[in-house]
């Protein structure tokens, strides 16, 4: 097999540069405009809806974040509250009816930025009504309280998250949400073990064992973070981290160890280990690369002007996501399409496109169009360029 | 056809490719963003904006 670890690193190294201080700092520019630009446009007046999820409501008065509601004769029709969660892509924000015996009666979806795929998944369901007559604020157990919706169980979580708790919120002002509890599975399993895996890795000498080592971090991430969870790192999941789109810890572990863990492993160690040993897309490209012996193909002159592509794409997934507050529309990676094989007509021509280049050059969309890898590559040389001046030493030296 | 001119012409189908799933994502921004969706008791749906 040509497709050598050696020659992969290589590879990677050759991705490394000085930073572009100007371009770096139009990047930010973008960012920044568009992260205010989606902030001054978000998010609308709530108290309005409140008669949709509690008709009959003629006035509305509000005390603190809960709505009560009051009808023609004036008697109390029961009280309303508005909350977020976030789910795979992005927040659903929704505002919550509840009678004055403590039973849900109306729920508003206000806004949604999940992914679009996955938020049709649980109106075509009709997954919300589930919750309709149940008593506010109580945790609901998806599966066994309130129907799950397979191939979209973030979304679904984000939706219990919420309505859970706006229900918190009406029961008592004062009372502080009661932080969910914590969960730890198969995710949160495979992906610490990835990690480790990772890093034993590189402690590894012999050229053989490596190799054993790394196809088989590849195959697992491949089968569990790819096929089975479809849940690899996205350009969305950096565009919710900007957009201040942070779930519940306790439900979504998960997220903070790929973002965190990955983020921080660049920061700290100045490597990544995601792209080369972690990615399930990857993989699959190695997977295709050893079907047509396929070798990396970085010509020096062509390549260093084709850097700028996977950077710029970011740049641009990212500010779109932060413009709109739609992280999750941000992703336009084939990963999806790949590991739910549900996507339009673009993204499969996108993937079938990457997978038959694949069988020729040795990962094509890691080095020519990620943004997943771009933004990683950046933050490597942005603490080397950090580094070398905290340590004052010239940046020839740096390289 | 150069190795060259084969990864140029990758590169540049696959970004036309991109930017109009971008596109195609970010189109419907609005009825995306407010949903609208209601759910009532005795499981009315109605529907306004998206």
């Amino acid at each position: 097999m040509t497709t050598s670890l050696n020659s992969i690193e290589q590879s990677g190294a050759r991705r490394s540069s000085r930073l572009p201080w100007l371009e770096s700092l139009i990047a930010v520019f973008i960012l920044l405009a568009a992260w205010l630009y989606g902030f001054l446009n978000t998010r609308s007046p709530v108290a309005p809806l409140v008669p949709n999820v509690l008709p009959g409501a003629q006035r509305v008065e509000a005390r603190g974040e809960v709505f009560t509601a009051y009808g023609a004769d004036g008697q109390v029709l029961g009280y309303a509250a508005a909350a977020d969660a976030t789910g795979y892509g992005g927040p659903i924000y929704l505002l919550v009816g509840v009678d004055p015996a403590g039973q849900i009666a109306g729920i508003q979806i206000i806004e949604q930025r999940e992914t679009p795929g996955f938020y049709a998944l649980l109106r075509d369901r009709r997954f919300v009504e589930g919750f309709l007559d149940r008593p506010a604020g109580q945790p609901v157990t998806l599966g066994e309280d309130v129907d799950s919706v397979s191939g979209a169980t973030l979304s679904a979580e984000a939706v219990a998250q919420a309505v859970y708790l706006a229900g918190q919120k009406i029961q008592s002002e004062a009372l502080e949400p009661t932080p969910p509890p914590l969960r730890i599975g198969l995710p949160e399993i495979t992906l610490v073990a990835l990690f480790l895996g990772s890093l034993a890795l590189a402690r590894v000498r012999q050229p053989r064992g490596r190799k054993i080592l790394r196809w088989a971090l590849l195959l697992t991430s491949m089968a569990i973070i790819g096929f089975v969870l479809n849940q690899p790192l996205t350009i969305a999941n950096f565009a919710s981290l900007l957009a201040g789109y942070w779930p519940t810890w306790q439900d979504h572990l998960y997220w903070y160890l790929l973002l965190f863990g990955m983020v921080g492993y660049v920061l700290l160690a100045g490597k990544n280990i995601y792209c080369h040993t972690i990615c399930p897309f990857g993989a699959v490209q190695e997977c295709f690369a050893l079907l047509g012996d396929a070798k990396p193909v970085l010509p020096p002159p062509l390549y260093k002007r084709l850097k700028w592509v996977p950077r710029w794409l970011a740049v641009l997934a990212l500010a779109l996501g932060l413009a709109f507050r739609m992280p999750g529309a941000a992703s336009f990676e084939p990963f999806g399409t790949l590991f739910s094989f549900s996507a339009g007509f673009f993204p499969w021509m996108l993937l079938v496109i990457v997978l038959f280049a694949s069988m020729i050059i040795l990962r094509p969309f890691c080095y020519y169009l990620c943004p997943v890898g771009a933004v990683l590559d950046f933050l490597i040389l942005l603490r080397k360029q950090v580094k070398g001046r905290w340590n004052k030493k010239p940046l020839a030296s740096a390289k | 056809m150069n190795v060259r001119r084969s990864i140029q012409i990758f590169v540049f189908v696959c970004v036309f490719l991109v930017l109009i799933i971008l596109a195609e994502a970010f189109q419907d921004t609005d009825s995306g963003a407010l949903s609208g969706e209601i759910y009532l008791r005795p499981y009315i749906v109605e529907s306004r904006g998206g």
